[in-house]
């Protein structure tokens, strides 16, 4: 069943399912019905079945809520009374054959109390924790879920092994990277970007690009920032494919840390617009391989404005003082809201000469531009937020 | 002659009107069956916790303006505030828009917030009443409040989306408490379908008999009002029961105006808010739905069931009859108003299914339903109907509806389970059974009156009284809970 709910079918089953149920409510009214024979009415005979069908239902609701909602808290008491004890038991440092004795009585309560403090803890703590679920029962039930086909179990099994260092935990992990449920090769690919083998951390990071966005957004995040990230974003920015360089320029928005390899200033003036727009937003993280203001400069002049927006941003930030007469013509000129925004953020960001520029456009009194720059003056000096990243 | 046929006339509305009610039922029955192998699936493949915390902190989440419109909120402005700036979301900013109120709103929020009148730059793309001023905080927090003269909901809507700088925009009821990861969990759609999904809505709940304390429901409980817990049950049944199923089929016709997230370049495509209906939300979503089609664009309306809302019931019938003869004004003016899409194959499932049922038994329901009430007692009165008969149909019809109310609380405890008691579920389930012993027939009686109403043109929202949010809790009680991370 939990097979059938992560198929990716789902939708084209599921009227079957519906149907099913139906099917089985009118076959209980028609069972019910050739039971009451007796009354000659047909139609006050099918009421009457209806009826009791329905009380039928009503009592199994109301008998299934109620006795499961009483199971349930009975088992959440006693499960969290277990973890209490189990949790103890962890953090004292004499205590592995009693814990370990205990995870073979409740597996399921230790695995979620070591899976927490895998979560939260570091360093020797974290491995002596490792350790004991190593040595434990459960342990060995993980490595078999782990190779299952129900999905559910199976990303339990990837959650935790992937925190773990051991070849035979990793290799459980990697080979459900071609499991046929997505859900199990998403935790996968998450537990291998946090911590796997090099080669199936390669081989993630190479199929990142054909993740969907919000995907590659969370492994952006988890990945850490090492050599081999290193080399992924420098090949990445260097290739002719726009959805590398794309993916590339994501995770330095995602991270927003400075890269520490110079990147190529042509991504300046690529044809496609969506990779202008992301190396102007990246720009105050980028290395940049020549002078900064010759790449700021056609980006204030790109006939996008969302590019020549997000590059004013960027001279604020660069504090590209060479190019406070552009900027003041874009706040000026008020092309766009969110343009002569930025554009004037940027002049106040610069302070000297585009602080005094800036005043002198509120003075003026002339255009809408005004308007924008007397906003960005007045939360300059009330320190307000900074604009938006 | 005359005397036979109308007896005639009557025995076969009277049976119309049980097939009627028999055929509403059992749409309600598919409708639940279809929430609950949803529910069982989001349940299941959700592992939205874990992942939000990571997203949470990522600069690529678009950021959201949270609208919150407020008309003489002075009971529960302050709260409602405060919860909305403890959202957790990447970047977000709250705009509240005082709609003219005549009670201190302002002022309290003014004082509470520190605000100070700003030179902030907005275009009005939207028509709006004029605004007096705008407000933002001297403190590090993103709030700003618009000040404009009284215009209604809708209205104050459209200020709000003028004044909003960023990609998405939440609406939400300035009397409603927002979980603080509902944001996040309300997004996800945008961030997983982001050229498709255009609106998105969250399940609104009743915090009346909730412990709340600073913006925030602590403890969850049922309110002690009958009344009260009959809403309880129609909003289960109604979100998780009606709104996951039309969610599934991509023909959902109405997001809650307490909490919806929309894209902002969507609700300009389509002119924003109308102001000249009381049910702007709904009115809102159909128009998205009627531009979207005719476009033949690929898009996704949708309903999740996870991020919550919670928000005040009335609990006295004089506000609540005022209150559903606005919803029920609303829907029925949002038909008239895109009549055209009905049974057009054109719009889809939309224009076959969707709107010939929501006209057929959330429109003309309570006429029906009321008719049929009169005529029995009409028919009982001439001694027309058999009484043994009529009384086994009338009980079939019944023990229907009962079923569905106890169906969604059902559901309510496989979805997110969020009454901790076995005494709630005993409740809720009584309530599920009583609501159709007068209730229900309370709500027809209003509902009818409605239809009557807009009749005559009746175009006015009706004064709703605010009384603050559920039980208060000592502050000894908020640390507790927070230390047992049930906050």
């Amino acid at each position: 069943m939990t097979g059938l709910i992560y198929s990716p079918h789902f939708r084209r089953i599921e009227p079957l399912l519906v149907s099913g149920t139906l099917a089985c409510y009118a076959a209980c009214v028609l069972a019910v019905a050739g039971w009451l024979r007796g009354v000659d009415d047909p139609m006050v005979r099918y009421a009457l079945a209806f009826i009791v069908v329905q009380i039928a239902i009503q009592a199994g609701l109301i008998l299934g809520l109620v006795v499961s909602k009483d199971l349930r808290s009975r088992r959440d008491r006693a499960r969290a009374a277990r973890r209490r004890s189990l949790e103890e038991l962890l953090a004292r440092p004499d205590s592995s054959r009693e814990t370990l004795e205990m995870a073979a009585e409740w597996p399921d309560d230790f695995l979620s109390v070591v899976e927490n403090a895998m979560h939260a803890l570091a360093g020797s703590a974290r491995r002596r924790i490792a350790e004991l679920l190593e040595a434990s029962a459960p342990y060995r039930q993980l490595l078999i879920e782990a190779a299952g086909a129900s999905p559910g179990p199976v990303i339990r099994a990837v959650n935790l092994l992937g925190r773990l260092e051991n070849p035979g935990a990793r290799a459980a992990v990697g080979r459900c990277l071609k499991h046929r449920a997505e859900a199990v090769r998403r935790a996968a690919r998450k537990a291998i970007v946090i911590g796997g083998e090099e080669d199936a951390r390669r081989q993630v990071l190479e199929g990142v690009c054909s993740l969907p966005f919000w995907e590659r957004i969370i492994l952006f995040q988890l990945v850490p920032a090492d050599s081999m990230l290193h080399d992924f974003l420098a090949k990445g920015l260097a290739s002719d494919d726009d959805e590398r360089i794309l993916v590339a320029l994501e995770f330095v928005l995602t991270r927003q840390r400075l890269l520490l390899f110079p990147v190529p200033v042509k991504l300046a003036q690529s044809r496609n617009v969506e990779v202008r727009i992301k190396f102007f937003r990246a720009l105050p993280f980028l290395r940049l391989e020549e002078e900064v203001d010759s790449v700021l400069e056609p980006g204030l002049h790109d006939p996008d404005w969302r590019v020549r927006a997000l590059a004013a941003r960027a001279c604020g930030y660069l504090r590209a003082e060479a190019l406070v007469w552009r900027l003041l013509e874009m706040c000026a000129s008020f092309d766009d809201p969110a343009e002569a925004g930025h554009a004037a953020r940027a002049l106040a960001a610069l302070g000297g000469e585009g602080w005094d520029r800036l005043q002198e456009v509120v003075a003026s009194g002339r255009g809408t531009g005004h308007r924008i720059a007397a906003e960005v003056i007045e939360r300059r000096m009330l320190g307000g937020r900074e604009a938006p990243r | 002659m005359l005397r036979h046929w109308l007896v005639n006339a009557l025995v076969v509305y009277e049976y119309w009107v049980i097939f009627y009610l028999f055929a509403l039922s059992t749409i309600y029955f598919i409708l639940v069956v279809v929430g609950f192998f949803e529910m069982v699936r989001h349940r299941l493949t959700r592992r939205d916790a874990e992942e939000n915390s990571v997203l949470e902190a990522s600069a690529l989440v678009s950021p959201v303006s949270v609208l919150a419109p407020a008309y003489n909120e002075e009971a529960t402005i302050r709260e409602s505030v405060r919860a909305l700036l403890m959202l957790s979301y990447p970047q977000f900013e709250v705009i509240v828009i005082n709609d003219g109120s005549k009670d201190a709103t302002l002022k309290l929020l003014i004082e509470e917030f520190h605000l100070y009148r700003s030179a902030r730059y907005y275009e009005s793309t939207l028509p709006a009443k004029p605004v007096r001023a705008v407000y933002e905080s001297m403190d590090p927090i993103p709030l700003i409040v618009v000040d404009k003269e009284n215009g209604g909901k809708a209205d104050a809507l459209n200020a709000g989306i003028n004044v909003a700088r960023y990609p998405l925009v939440c609406a939400v009821d300035s009397d409603s408490l927002l979980e603080p990861d509902a944001l996040l969990r309300v997004a996800r759609p945008f961030l997983e379908d982001p050229k498709r999904v255009l609106a998105v809505g969250g399940i609104v709940r009743v915090a009346n008999g909730c412990a709340t304390a600073a913006g925030r429901v602590l403890s969850v409980d049922l309110p002690r009002s009958w009344i009260a817990r009959f809403q309880v049950v129609e909003y289960l049944r109604s979100f998780l029961g009606g709104r996951v199923a039309f969610s599934a089929f991509n023909c959902l016709l109405v997001i809650s105006g307490a909490f919806g997230l929309f894209s902002k370049a969507a609700v300009l495509a389509v002119g924003g808010y109308r102001t000249s209906t009381v049910g702007e939300d709904m009115e809102l979503i159909v128009r998205l739905h009627h531009w979207a089609r005719r476009r033949r664009r690929d898009y996704r309306i949708v309903f999740q069931p996870d991020p919550v809302c919670w928000t005040q019931v009335p609990e006295s019938l004089k506000i609540l009859k005022r209150q559903r003869n606005r919803w029920q004004r609303g829907t029925l003016e949002t038909f008239w108003l895109h009549r055209s899409m009905i049974g057009r194959p054109r719009f889809g499932i939309l224009g076959l299914f969707a709107f010939p049922y929501f006209i057929l038994f959330e429109g003309l329901g309570p006429a029906v339903e009321l008719t049929g009430y009169l005529l029995t007692i009409v028919g009982f009165c001439l001694h027309l109907f058999d009484w043994p008969v009529a009384l086994t149909f009338f009980l079939a019809t019944m023990l229907y509806g009962m079923v569905l109310s106890v169906g969604s609380v059902v559901l309510e405890e496989l979805s997110t389970s969020r009454y901790p008691h076995v005494r709630n579920m005993l409740l809720l389930v009584a309530a599920g059974i009583l609501e159709n012993l007068g209730f229900r027939q309370l709500l027809t009686v209003w509902r009818a009156q409605a239809f009557w109403d807009l009749l005559r043109g009746k175009k006015h929202w009706g004064v709703m009284e605010r009384q603050g949010f559920g039980r208060p809790v000592p502050k000894a009680e908020v640390a507790k809970k927070e230390v047992a991370g049930r906050v």
